[in-house]
């Protein structure tokens, strides 16, 4: 049974996750939520029965959660998310394991006698200092009872014995009461100083992960931001016919080699001009070493050729627009001669070939008005 | 460098002239391509075989991949007509 499921939070002041939901270091209210999980797992993982509270199976159970939970993160911060999880369940632990603990000692060393000593059996943990384990604290609560109960009875026989050594027993066992109480308490109060160190520390801890998690937010979108801040090309619609202004764009078309010569197709294009292309070869090892001249060579020649396209271009253009005029000249004439508005004419003949759309509506307009009907049915 | 025939794609409807009449009868180095309705020189070692001109001229014309290419011989100088191909509906 799944330890998520069986652990029902306070849903007046925090709601736990549910198995799925997506985590994100930006948003802090789920980075709550999860610390809270977490949290609250591992109080319910000590109340359960059979469970025993060590680092092995602390770790063990985190990770078995962590992947039970199945919560949703980015890659690059998974990690990080992962950490805060699980160092929150642990840190509860331990504070739960702590508390329990502590009450049982002072009840303990307050009737425990110099038998009671801090010996190096003892396991130790890095934040906690020296913690007993259950099973020497047992094994000590076994003793000191049997201890008490043996002490109980000496205590009556040496009364019922003796009367003057008694005196003298139960001053030095007053002292050792007294030695045993001021240990035990000097041992409570280290060990709560100790725990109180070790709070400040995980404090600090998280202190610290948080600033780490903070200034990896504001890196990641730092780079975000520069990512988005990456202009962007923009080429005018209208190149001018210069070879420094305008896009070029140039090919290398290595042939497969033959008899130890490879053969390099170079084409150098501007505009809707057709391709200038050039062919040379090559001997041995094809670098940009031995290309780099032939390339340059394409590009000077091509830039000075480049006039001499447009003009070209320029020429067919006003002689296609000639053709066209002559074309309209001769259609607009039969139509003339029905016409008696000579004004209009010459204009349309005037006009360049751009606007002979323009001249259309301007020879057809009369003839709709004088005689629209004529111009549909060609009278 | 020699290109078989054999290598050629079905789906082109080429008009080759045979290779021992164009080394008789081209003499001129330059030939005349016309595509897309430009006109350009480029040497005749190039124009000779589909395969290579349409290496050459695939960067700038991307049509020329299922074009038909017809080849005729004027004065000496070879002359190149490419029409593209329209393809099928819905390609």
């Amino acid at each position: 049974m799944r330890l998520i499921d069986c652990v029902r939070g306070d849903k007046n002041h925090m709601e736990i996750l549910s198995s799925g939901s997506f985590i994100n270091l930006d948003n802090e209210e789920k980075i709550e939520q999860l610390v809270f999980t977490a949290q609250e797992i591992a109080e319910t993982a000590i109340k359960t029965e059979g469970f025993e509270a060590n680092e092995e199976n602390n770790k063990k159970l985190a990770l078995d959660i962590w992947q039970g939970a199945e919560y949703m993160c980015r890659d690059s911060e998974e990690v990080q998310v992962k950490n805060i999880f699980i160092s929150n369940f642990l840190e509860r632990m331990r504070e739960i394991s702590v508390v329990s603990k502590t009450p049982e000692n002072r009840a303990e060393t307050s009737e425990s006698k110099s038998e009671i000593t801090l010996t190096n059996t003892d396991s130790k943990d890095e934040y906690l200092g020296l913690v007993q384990t259950a099973d020497a604290q047992e094994q000590e609560s076994s003793e000191t009872d049997k201890d008490l109960n043996e002490s109980s009875d000496e205590s009556d026989t040496i009364e019922i014995e003796n009367s003057e050594p008694n005196t003298e027993i139960k001053a030095k066992v007053k002292e050792i009461a007294q030695i045993d109480n001021s240990s035990s308490v000097e041992t409570v109060e280290t060990e709560t100083t100790k725990i109180e160190k070790k709070n400040e520390a995980l404090q600090i801890d998280s202190t610290e992960t948080n600033k780490l998690e903070t200034l990896q937010t504001e890196a990641n979108r730092e780079v975000s931001t520069k990512q988005e801040s990456v202009g962007s090309i923009v080429l005018p619609e209208k190149e001018p016919y210069q070879f420094d202004k305008c896009t070029v764009t140039a090919t290398i078309q290595l042939l497969p080699t033959d008899l130890g010569t490879r053969k390099v197709v170079m084409s150098v294009r501007t505009h809707d001009f057709p391709p200038q292309i050039s062919v040379h070869e090559l001997f041995g090892e094809v670098t940009p070493e031995n290309l780099l001249p032939e390339l340059e060579k394409a590009f000077e020649r091509y830039k000075g050729d480049l006039p001499v396209k447009v003009m070209d271009k320029l020429r067919k253009e006003k002689d296609g627009g000639k053709k066209k005029k002559k074309k309209r000249s001769t259609k607009v004439e039969p139509s003339e001669t029905s016409q008696t508005t000579p004004v209009n004419n010459k204009n349309g003949l005037e006009t360049d070939e751009k606007s002979d759309e323009s001249v259309e509506p301007s020879v057809v307009a009369p003839q709709t008005e004088i005689n629209p009907q004529g111009s549909l049915f060609g009278n | 460098m020699t290109q078989k025939t054999s290598e050629r794609s079905p789906a082109d409807t080429v008009k080759n002239l045979p290779d021992k009449s164009k080394n008789a009868e081209i003499t001129e180095p330059m030939a005349r391509v016309k595509i897309e309705g430009q006109e350009f020189e480029l040497e005749a070692n190039l124009a000779k075989d589909d395969k290579i001109l349409k290496t050459v001229l695939q960067p700038h014309f991307a049509s020329v991949e299922n074009a038909n290419i017809t080849r005729n011989i004027k004065d000496g100088r070879l002359l190149i007509t490419i029409v593209k191909k329209a393809q099928y509906k819905g390609r």
